[in-house]
C-alpha cells in the first residue's frame, strides 16, 4: 500500500477510535488500539494477508514515540513532583516489584528465554494514570489523600518504567560486551544524566533564559527548536548505549523548567497528538494477531492474571503499609492495574530488537486493553462504597 | 501616512520605562499563599495577578491570568492522552486552594532598558498582552498592550509619543 492511503487508513482508524471511545466513555488511547487491532485483522482475514502498510508509516510511529516521550517530560512539573508524599512511592515501588516478580516467573514457568522473560516482566510494572483520573474526578477523590496517593504512585510508575525500560534496551545493546566496555557505557550514561539533571536546576535554567530571550524566534520556529533539542537527547542517548526514549524524555524535562519553551507543550500536543502520537497507538493495534493470540492462549490467560494480581498485591501492601485503612489499599491496588503507556512503547521495542514475538506481543495488547477495560468500573464500585 | 512612517521606528526605539506603568502600589499583587478566593476577588476585575514571594520584597514567582481561573473553573477534564503528569487543579475537587497552586511559573518578563519593538515581539511569540516589568527579580511595575496602543494612538494625534 502507498504511503498517503497507508497513512490514511491509519488516521481514520485514529480518529474513529477517539471518537467510539468518546462515546463508551473510555481512554482515546483504547479506541485506537482496538480498532487498529481489529482492522490489522480483518485485512488478514480478508485478503489472506497482512494488511501491509508503507514504511514509512512505521518511522512515524517512532517519532510518535519521541513525542509522547517528550510531552511527558514537559508535563513534569519538577515542583510539584517534589511534593509527592513518600507513601505514593512505597506504593509505586511495591506496585512495580511484583507485577514484575510475577511476571518473570509466569514467563520463565511459559518456558521463555531470560531475557525475554525480563521485558514481560517490565511490560506489567508501569500504571497508565490516566485511566483512573476520570473515575477519581467523577468520586470527588482525586483531592483527597488517597487520590494524591494514586495520582503520585501512577506518576513514579511511569518514571520507573521509562528507566527499566533505557536499562532493558541498554543490555540488549551492549549483552556482548566488555567489562571495560560496560563499564565506559555506564560513565558515559551517568554523565549525560547528570548533565541533564543539572540543567534543570533552577539556578542553571534561570541563567539559560536569559541567554535564551535575546534569541528571537517565531512561534514555529521555537517548536523546531524543540524538537532538535529533543532529538539532540534522544541521538546522544542512543549513542553512548541508552535508549532514544530517556533522551526525549530528559530533554522534556530540560525544556519544560525553561520560560523561553513556554508553550512548547501545547505546540507539541498539537502536532504529536493530533498526529504522530495516533499513528504510534493505531499501529501498534495492528501488530496484534489474533491466530498468535490464540496459540498462546493460556500465557495470555496467566500474564493477565499476574499483571492484574501484581498491581492489587503490590499497590494495595503498599498503601496498607503507609497506613492506610483496608477499603483504601484495596482501592489504591486497583487503581494501579490499568497499563497504557510505556508497556506499548516496550512492544514495539521489543519486536524491533526481536527479544518478543507476534504472540507475546499480542498477549501483552490485550493484557494492555483488559486492564484498562476492567479497571475504572472496578474502582468505582470499591470506592463507592 | 508619512507621519505614520516615522512614528513606528520611533515607537519601536522608545525604551519601556518611557511607557511602563509605574504605579507598582496599583499593581494586582497577591502573595504565594493568598486563598483562591483572593483571585477570584481581583480577577473579577482585572484581567491578571503578579504572584510574589511576600509582598515586602517583592520577587516575582507567578502570574495569574484569567485562562488560569477557567481551566480551574472549568469541570475537569482529561486530554485523550495522560502520559506523565496530569494537570489536575480543579476548584470543584479543592486541588487549587491557593496562588501558588493556581500560577503559572514560567512568566515572561521585560526589563525597564528594554526596546518596545522586543515587547512587542515577545507579546507575540507567547500570546500575551502584558508583562511584568521586572529589577533583580522583583516586580517594579507592568508593560501592557492596552498601554501600549494607548500611547501609539496618542502620538497619532499629534501629542508627544514619551
Amino acid at each position: 500500500m502507498d504511503f498517503i492511503a497507508s497513512i490514511l487508513i491509519v488516521l481514520a482508524i485514529a480518529l474513529a477510535g477517539r471518537f467510539l471511545s468518546e462515546k463508551l466513555k473510555q481512554p482515546g488511547i483504547l479506541g485506537e488500539l482496538v480498532l487498529g487491532a481489529i482492522i490489522g485483522n480483518i485485512g488478514f482475514m480478508m485478503k489472506g494477508g497482512e494488511l501491509i502498510l508503507d514504511p514509512v508509516v512505521y518511522n512515524i510511529a517512532d517519532i510518535g514515540i519521541l513525542f509522547l516521550l517528550l510531552s511527558a517530560g514537559l508535563s513534569l512539573n519538577l515542583t510539584e513532583f517534589k511534593k509527592i508524599g513518600k507513601s505514593s512511592a512505597v506504593v509505586a515501588i511495591l506496585g512495580v516489584i511484583f507485577p514484575f516478580i510475577l511476571g518473570y516467573i509466569a514467563a520463565i514457568w511459559f518456558g521463555f528465554s531470560h531475557i525475554t522473560a525480563l521485558f514481560i516482566g517490565s511490560a506489567l510494572m508501569a500504571t497508565s494514570v490516566g485511566v483512573n483520573a476520570e473515575i477519581l474526578l467523577e468520586l470527588r477523590i482525586i483531592g483527597t489523600r488517597l487520590g494524591s496517593l494514586i495520582m503520585g504512585a501512577a506518576i513514579i510508575d511511569d518514571i520507573i518504567g521509562v528507566v527499566i525500560l533505557t536499562i532493558l534496551v541498554s543490555v540488549v545493546k551492549t549483552g556482548y560486551l566488555s567489562v571495560w566496555e560496560i563499564s565506559v557505557f555506564i560513565l558515559l550514561a551517568l554523565l549525560f544524566i547528570l548533565l541533564a539533571g543539572l540543567l534543570t536546576k533552577e539556578k542553571v535554567s534561570g541563567i539559560l533564559d536569559r541567554h535564551l530571550a535575546k534569541v528571537k524566534l517565531g512561534r514555529e520556529s521555537l517548536l523546531i527548536m524543540g524538537i532538535i533539542v529533543a532529538l539532540l537527547f534522544s541521538l546522544v542517548a542512543e549513542n553512548i548505549g541508552l535508549s532514544l526514549i530517556i533522551g526525549a524524555f530528559l530533554a522534556g524535562i530540560v525544556l519544560g523548567q525553561l520560560s523561553f519553551f513556554r508553550g512548547l507543550k501545547d505546540y507539541m500536543s498539537l502536532i504529536g497528538g493530533g498526529f504522530f502520537i495516533p499513528v504510534f497507538f493505531v499501529t501498534i493495534g495492528m501488530t496484534f494477531d489474533f491466530n498468535a493470540f490464540l496459540s498462546l492462549g493460556g500465557f495470555a490467560s496467566a500474564l493477565l492474571l499476574v499483571a492484574i494480581v501484581g498491581k492489587l498485591v503490590g499497590g494495595g501492601l503498599g498503601a496498607k503499609l503507609t497506613k492506610f485503612d483496608n477499603h483504601e489499599s484495596i482501592g489504591a491496588g486497583v487503581a494501579m492495574i490499568p497499563r497504557a503507556g510505556i508497556e506499548l512503547i516496550l512492544v514495539k521495542l521489543g519486536l524491533e530488537y526481536g527479544i518478543i514475538n507476534t504472540e507475546i506481543a499480542s498477549a501483552i495488547l490485550i493484557m494492555v486493553i483488559m486492564t484498562t477495560l476492567i479497571s475504572p468500573p472496578i474502582l468505582a464500585k470499591i470506592l463507592r462504597r | 501616512m508619512a507621519r505614520e512612517d516615522r512614528l513606528v521606528p520611533e515607537f519601536y526605539e522608545l525604551r519601556v520605562e518611557q511607557l511602563m506603568d509605574k504605579r507598582a502600589w496599583d499593581l494586582p499583587i497577591l502573595e504565594k499563599k493568598d486563598d483562591v478566593s483572593h483571585i477570584l476577588s481581583i480577577l473579577g476585575a482585572r484581567n491578571h495577578i503578579w504572584v510574589v514571594n511576600n509582598k515586602e520584597d517583592k520577587e516575582l514567582i507567578g502570574v495569574i491570568t484569567e485562562h488560569d481561573v477557567l481551566l480551574i473553573l472549568t469541570p475537569k477534564k482529561f486530554p485523550s492522552y495522560v502520559f506523565g503528569m496530569p494537570d489536575i487543579r480543579s476548584i470543584q475537587h479543592g486541588t487549587a486552594k491557593t496562588a501558588e497552586e493556581v500560577m503559572h511559573r514560567k512568566v515572561i518578563s521585560c526589563k525597564s532598558d528594554d526596546k518596545i519593538v522586543d515587547v512587542l515581539n515577545k507579546m507575540t511569540l507567547y500570546k500575551l498582552r502584558r508583562l511584568p516589568v521586572l529589577e533583580d527579580k522583583k516586580i517594579i511595575g507592568e508593560l501592557t498592550l492596552h498601554q501600549l496602543i494607548r500611547k501609539y494612538y496618542d502620538a497619532t494625534q499629534y501629542h508627544s509619543i514619551i
